[in-house]
């Protein structure tokens, strides 16, 4: 364990690019997140059209956008 | 409408921004960080208005509700992911503003070739960024020209509109530096989203009866503008090509990245960030609601371009109203061309001057940066002026072509192995492609130019650093600094 701790401080000291699990679990929402805002509409909403479809659908992703960054940033601190 | 008017609103304008201008000088220091950074103390509040006023230009009130009023729903949807791209800025805007504080960086270009340990590569940005953004700002005079012209019938022509642009942007860009920029901006992006609020609330409720009546109107005469590829124009691969670079707008385009240097504070730059994406938010869904307002309305226009100006002259838009809106499209279409020459002057007279003329004080580099300011402008201007196809095939490219730095920028801060020659190949080479493929017009297995751009960018940047040493120190020596300081501030 105590190795393990050694090794990842070691990595950080010497400047190795490192994402934390955190960050990977946000970057892999976010690509899912953007693909979906790219793929619903053409593959499941071509023929909703209506209000609630495409339109509803991108204002709903923009929301989620949004909301994320500001959980995201505020762990942020000075 | 009578010229008489259009000037009036325009001289209003003139002198309030100017007011706003000289009372920034107030703790106007010495040095590049204090002209082009305002010393790295901006706040929150008008941190969010002038990124917002530097990213949205005459573009949405007139292209993205021409692109509504033809495509329908699909300009929302490629917006709306634009918007969606400052979750870039939720992973580089710390790291930008970290470094920036860390190394005194005053220009992302500047940035970069400290990294990759090479003065090459930050003229290569710098300059990329000139050839694509010089271009850019010349279509945004020419907005200008072209929306006085008509607004006028004619009687104001299209270089007093484009003269009257260049000079307030030089002004506003020279009077205090970004500490000027920012202020006329804030003012700007206020008169920006109250105008277009105003006149589409007027607009949608005398003209339709109303937003229910506005959907109910679509859904049944327009269902094709409910859905994509719905008309034709949003085809799959048109809304990807489209998308594609818009999405990394925030880090690429140097007018706003730059930004990611001056918050005062890592709270500053959340305020920023969040107030920046409502702003987004309320501004796209305004420009959508007034394309779609435009096509009910006058359902029959040839110039889908025209749609607004078409809309600004009918009767029932008060003519005090319809001014102020005017003013509103050409503080949009100000504010984006003063930051771009603020950004590029800093480029111009840090990378290119700087890394030319070893030994440079900072305060000739400054002396520099501030005579580059006209002289950028007088380029965008006679861009303009000679109306070029080139001109419009550059501006549309500069996106597109700015995308060639994404592997850099990422690279530069993920990925240690990366390297300037690598950058350098990568980046030239992605901007001959991109540019070639929009002079030619082609577009390989259907695909735009920005899509190959990136693809050829990304090979290259790969294969280039593989073949090629890494500045191990230095590279080391930074993500090493940002490592340590990203944990400290709570960011990813």
């Amino acid at each position: 364990m105590d190795n393990c701790v050694n090794t990842k401080d070691e990595n950080q000291n010497r400047g190795e690019e490192r994402m934390s699990g955190r960050a990977i679990r946000w970057a892999l929402f976010f690509v899912i997140l953007i693909l979906s805002a790219i793929t619903v509409p053409f593959l499941v909403l071509q023929n909703t059209a209506k209000i609630y479809g495409a339109f509803l659908f991108w204002l709903l992703f923009a929301v989620i956008a949004i909301i994320s960054v500001g959980f995201i940033t505020s762990s942020w601190r000075d | 409408m009578e010229s008489i008017y259009i000037y009036i609103a325009i001289l209003i304008y003139i002198v309030l921004g100017t007011g706003v201008a000289y009372l920034s000088r107030q703790g106007l220091g010495q040095g590049m960080t204090d002209y082009f950074l305002a010393n790295r103390t901006v706040g929150g509040v008008v941190g969010a208005l002038t990124y917002s006023a530097t990213t949205y230009s005459a573009f949405m009130m007139v292209g993205l509700a021409g692109l509504t009023y033809k495509g329908g729903v699909g300009a929302m949807g490629f917006e709306l992911i634009y918007l969606s791209g400052l979750v870039l800025v939720a992973f580089f805007g710390p790291r930008f503003w970290l470094v920036g504080k860390k190394y005194n960086f005053v220009t992302p270009a500047e940035m970069l070739g400290y990294r990759y340990d090479s003065s090459v590569l930050a003229v290569v940005v710098a300059i990329s960024y000139c050839v694509f953004l010089i271009p850019y700002s010349a279509v945004q005079l020419m907005g200008v020209g072209y929306l006085m012209s008509g607004m006028s019938g004619g009687s104001i022509d299209f270089m007093t509109g484009v003269i009257i642009a260049t000079v307030l942007a030089i002004t506003w860009a020279w009077i205090a530096g970004l500490r000027s920029v920012a202020w006329t901006d804030s003012l700007q992006s206020l008169v920006m989203i109250i105008a277009s609020t105003l006149i589409v609330v007027v607009v949608v409720g005398k003209g339709l009866g109303g937003f229910g009546n506005l959907f109910n109107t679509l859904e049944t005469e327009y269902p094709q503008w409910l859905v994509v590829p719905g008309s034709g124009l949003f085809s799959f691969k048109t809304f990807l090509g489209l998308s594609l670079p818009w999405f990394f707008f925030s880090i690429t385009n140097p007018q706003v990245s730059q930004r990611l240097f001056i918050p005062k504070s890592m709270k500053s730059m959340r305020f920023t960030v969040m107030g920046f994406m409502i702003f987004g938010f309320i501004y796209t869904l305004i420009s959508i609601i007034w394309g779609f307002t435009a096509k009910i309305l006058l359902p029959n226009l040839e110039n889908a371009d025209l749609a607004t100006a078409s809309l600004l002259v009918l009767p029932i838009v008060p003519k005090a109203l319809a001014l102020v809106v005017m003013v509103g499209i050409t503080a949009a279409a100000i504010s984006t061309i003063d930051s771009i020459l603020l950004t590029l002057s800093s480029v111009v007279s840090r990378d290119v001057y700087g890394n030319f003329k070893d030994g440079q004080s900072e305060e000739r580099q400054l002396y520099f940066g501030k005579i580059a300011i006209p002289i950028i402008a007088l380029l965008a201007m006679l861009f303009a002026r000679m109306q070029f196809d080139l001109i419009a095939v550059l501006s549309v490219a500069s996106s597109a072509g700015l995308l060639v730095t994404v592997p850099t920028i990422f690279g530069a801060f993920f990925w240690k192995k990366g390297t300037a020659a690598g950058s350098i190949i990568s980046i030239l080479g992605g901007g001959v492609v991109s540019i070639y493929l929009q002079f030619s017009g082609l577009k390989p297995l259907g695909h735009w130019p920005g899509a190959w751009a990136l693809i050829v960018a990304l090979a290259l940047y790969v294969v280039g650093s593989y073949l090629t040493r890494p500045p191990q120190e230095k590279a080391g020596e930074f993500l090493s600094y940002l490592n340590s300081a990203l944990k400290e501030k709570g960011a990813l």
